[in-house]
């Protein structure tokens, strides 16, 4: 079975070369007989990649020590969840997964039925046909996962112990799908210039596509970041990490194209500036991919494999120029029939000023990671840009995309009425002054708090009065109840509310991480069983240290009693955990108590012979409204990509070529 | 603590603390020493932050902290004599000179020079549709009632979508 699998890799790569070139000779010969043959080469190559995909799940979980991948990120003591999770653990496995999300939306996207008969389909089947071409050529010369060893192996290396996480199991899913997820929009717009295509067909069929790669890679970076802040040596939630910054890059521009869609579905503007963005987006997933991979940057979260990184690289770089010369061949296709802003004051504006932020913080993002490279370079000097350098760039653009959002709202397509806008601002402005007078009035003198909370406010009652005037503007014309025809109003225009829900969401996650960064405080105790130490309102009473043994792993954990305002809480239980198949290494298991005011987190930090323990206890404020507005996002987006009976509702101010020929 | 393996356990992983490497308490929960501590990477290859790292290199680098603190230096006389330790990798800040300034401008330059073309064609495009209402109005008086209606059917359809 593991030999058929190994062999079947290259089975798969000759059927996607073969697919390639069916739709290159259908195209060229006119006949859809090829063409055909070229979509069931891709559908062969999905069973094969599913089932070498269940091969691989079923060599993981029975503990098949005679395949090299399974033995090196597997043991028998390893919960069957985890040994199941080992399948993106390592380069082969993680480029398997790669192919079967990207095999799996290959057939999907070239079976739907609204692409049958378009001119579109060959050149959607031919780009990811050579997506998957890369890929398996990857898996069955760089890294074939399926590699038998030659010699008996009694028990596996075992899963990195940093890898054992609840986090493990969602993260690099939703990453992933949230990258390959990019390549079928890119695939459409390419193949929406191959046939000079000028109108928005492909934004309209990739809109879920792009939303839900969107939804996908955002859920993934926030996992990524509980999963970050419960593992210790990581670093917190986000730390501008190369390797967390390669997964922001896409989610940017990908933010970018989201938004100017609109612009091309509503006003035929910016087609050319979609297609860069959607370009610049799969480019950078396959970027990022190549940093985590490659190691050129030091990095916490390091999975370095210099040999995938170099044909990564390889890709990239085909790719960019395909992609550049593809653009410059069409330019004056793309050009033509392009809508124009007809007022300074529009939507049209801020949604233009909303991508020159985006792409703004996406250059300040890319150009801070890859400047220790650049400064090698350039000065043979490596110049260290770490989380204080991204504060100080990233927060100013970050602010003003967060004033950006409380603005648009209020602005109309075409132009916008001024009076109409001065009458519907008041209340949010006076809003944000009130909350910075409370703040000043409570003794806040924290300068980030001060501007940045008052913004915050400002954002979320514009969306709140909104959505509270377009209710009673419906129950008025509609004369149904306030809860029907606010349930009616979220129902019948589900992009316009899952997007509010969604800003909303995102001014929560700004506000948790105000909390986070600026508040936080942290004191390194040691203390003797039964020792009480009081900091602020918490008091914390070291009971005892203990030990357990729990498949393979030996535990020592700290009792320690935490009491609020006199008030016991709880006993918490801080761990190290020693793994004795990775002796090596050992992980810190943090205990934290959280509300939505704050978390209480504590590490034990280390032990000494005479019994005494060291703490590190942090106070953390808001971090909980971070996990809060992740999930009010993720609701929002499903929310507006879901769709329902008025789901695909989008007026146009502009008219078509055809509806101008009528 | 019960007794056997953890007895073990605990001999062979004690862990370098600050009780060990000799900085006190007071030393590490000093909110000017933890501030410093955020602007230092640990420069043995793992690439945490210091305040984050608790291995060897890390203890010396936060006993050579606080030594400059106990000296009484300023901010950047004690980032110079890090760097000057550590090389210039162990500020995760570069410095605000030279060839670092790079890093520091372009990105308000490239939004500065994105807005300013932003509003340089957004205002020629509003601006000769200005011109070419008006040459309209000039030619034909019945357009204005047109734009009139038509501006008045843009109002309500707006309100609804």
């Amino acid at each position: 079975m593991i030999s058929f699998a190994y062999f079947s890799i290259y089975l798969a790569l000759v059927f996607a070369l073969f697919s390639f070139l069916f739709y290159l000779y259908g195209l060229k010969k006119g006949k859809e007989y090829y063409l055909e043959s070229g979509k069931r080469a891709s559908l062969v190559v999905a069973g094969i990649v599913i089932i070498d995909s269940i091969i691989m799940l079923i060599a993981l979980g029975s503990s098949n020590f005679t395949v090299w991948y399974v033995a090196n990120y597997t043991n028998r003591a390893l919960p069957l969840l985890y040994k199941l999770s080992a399948f993106w653990a390592g380069n082969g496995g993680s480029l398997l997964f790669w192919e079967l999300t990207l095999s799996i939306f290959t057939v999907m996207a070239l079976y739907n039925r609204k692409l049958k008969n378009t001119p579109l389909l060959p050149y959607v089947g031919m780009v990811l046909a050579v997506n998957s071409i890369f890929f398996l050529i990857t898996l069955g010369f760089v890294d074939n996962p399926f590699t038998l060893i030659d010699k008996q192996v009694i028990d596996g290396r075992g899963l990195n112990p940093l890898l054992q996480n609840p986090g493990m199991i969602l993260h690099p899913v939703t990453l992933y799908l949230g990258y390959v997820g990019f390549a079928v929009p890119f695939a459409y717009a390419v193949a929406a210039l191959f046939v000079n295509d000028n109108n928005d067909f492909w934004i309209r069929q990739t809109r879920r596509w792009s939303v839900i790669a969107w939804l996908n890679l955002g859920a993934g970076i926030l996992i990524g970041g509980l999963w970050a802040y419960e593992e210790l040596g990581w670093g917190g939630i986000w730390m501008w990490d190369p390797v967390e910054n390669a997964s922001l890059f896409p989610w940017l521009t990908a933010t970018a194209f989201i938004h100017s869609v609109m612009m091309q579905e509503r006003r035929n503007m910016l087609k050319l500036w979609n297609i860069i963005l959607i370009f610049m987006t799969y480019l950078l997933t396959l970027f990022g991919t190549f940093l985590v991979r490659s190691g050129v940057l030091t990095s916490v979260h390091a999975f370095g494999d210099s040999a995938i990184g170099s044909y990564f690289l390889i890709f990239i770089i085909a790719a960019a120029l395909f992609s550049v010369i593809l653009i410059a061949v069409r330019y004056k296709y793309i050009k033509r029939s392009s809508g124009e802003i007809e007022a300074l004051i529009s939507k049209e504006s801020s949604f233009l000023l909303n991508n020159l932020l985006f792409i703004g913080l996406f250059f300040a993002t890319f150009l801070g990671t890859i400047f220790p490279l650049l400064s090698e370079l350039l000065i043979n000097r490596k110049v260290t840009v770490g989380a204080p350098f991204f504060n100080q760039v990233n927060g100013p653009i970050i602010l003003s995309l967060i004033i950006l959002m409380g603005i648009c709202p209020l602005l109309a397509w075409q132009k916008a009425n001024k009076k109409n806008l001065r009458y519907n601002i008041v209340i949010p402005v006076l809003a944000g002054l009130v909350a910075l007078i409370i703040l000043y009035i409570s003794e806040m003198r924290n300068s980030w708090a001060l501007i940045s909370i008052p913004v915050i406010v400002f954002v979320m009652t514009t969306h709140i009065i909104e959505i509270v005037r377009d209710t009673f503007t419906r129950k008025k014309m509609s004369g149904e109840n306030i809860p029907l025809a606010f349930i009616r109003l979220l129902l019948r225009n589900r992009r316009r509310y899952g997007g509010y829900l969604a800003h909303i969401g995102i001014a929560v996650i700004a506000l948790g991480f105000v909390g986070y960064t600026q508040f936080t405080t942290k004191k390194i105790i040691t203390l003797s069983e039964n020792e009480t130490v009081k900091t602020g309102n918490y008091t914390f009473t070291f009971r005892d240290l203990k030990e357990k043994r729990i498949n393979g792993m030996d535990i020592v954990y700290a009792e320690m009693d935490l009491s609020i305002e006199g008030k016991f809480i709880r006993t918490m239980k801080p761990e190290r955990v020693f793994y004795s198949y990775w002796p090596d290494m050992s992980t810190t298991e943090v205990s934290i108590e959280s509300n939505f005011k704050r978390d209480v987190y504590i590490v034990l930090a280390a032990w000494e012979k005479d019994g005494r323990a060291t703490f590190e206890i942090k106070i953390i404020y808001l971090v909980k409204l971070i996990w809060t507005g992740g999930l009010m996002l993720l609701a929002g987006t499903i929310f507006a990509v879901w769709a329902g009976r008025f789901g695909n509702k989008t007026p146009r101010y502009y008219l078509r070529k055809e509806e101008h020929d009528v | 603590m019960s007794k056997g393996t953890g007895i073990y356990i605990i001999i062979l992983f004690i862990l370098p603390s600050f009780s060990v490497s000799g900085l006190t308490e007071n030393n590490v929960n000093d909110p000017y020493f933890q501030k410093l501590e955020k602007d230092f990477l640990c420069v043995d290859g793992c690439g945490m932050a210091l305040e984050d790292c608790s291995n060897k290199t890390a203890e010396q680098m936060r006993l050579d902290l606080f030594s400059f603190i106990d000296q009484g230096f300023t901010e950047i006389e004690i980032k110079m004599y890090m760097a000057g330790i550590y090389g210039s990798e162990v500020l995760r800040e570069p410095l605000k000179s030279g060839f670092n300034l790079i890093v520091w401008i372009t990105p308000f330059l490239v939004i500065l020079a994105g807005f300013v073309m932003i509003f340089m064609a957004a205002n020629k495009w509003v601006f000769s549709r200005k011109l070419n209402e008006n040459k309209e109005k000039n030619i034909d008086p019945a357009n204005n009632d047109l734009k009139l209606y038509s501006s008045l059917i843009d109002e309500e359809r707006k309100k609804y979508f």
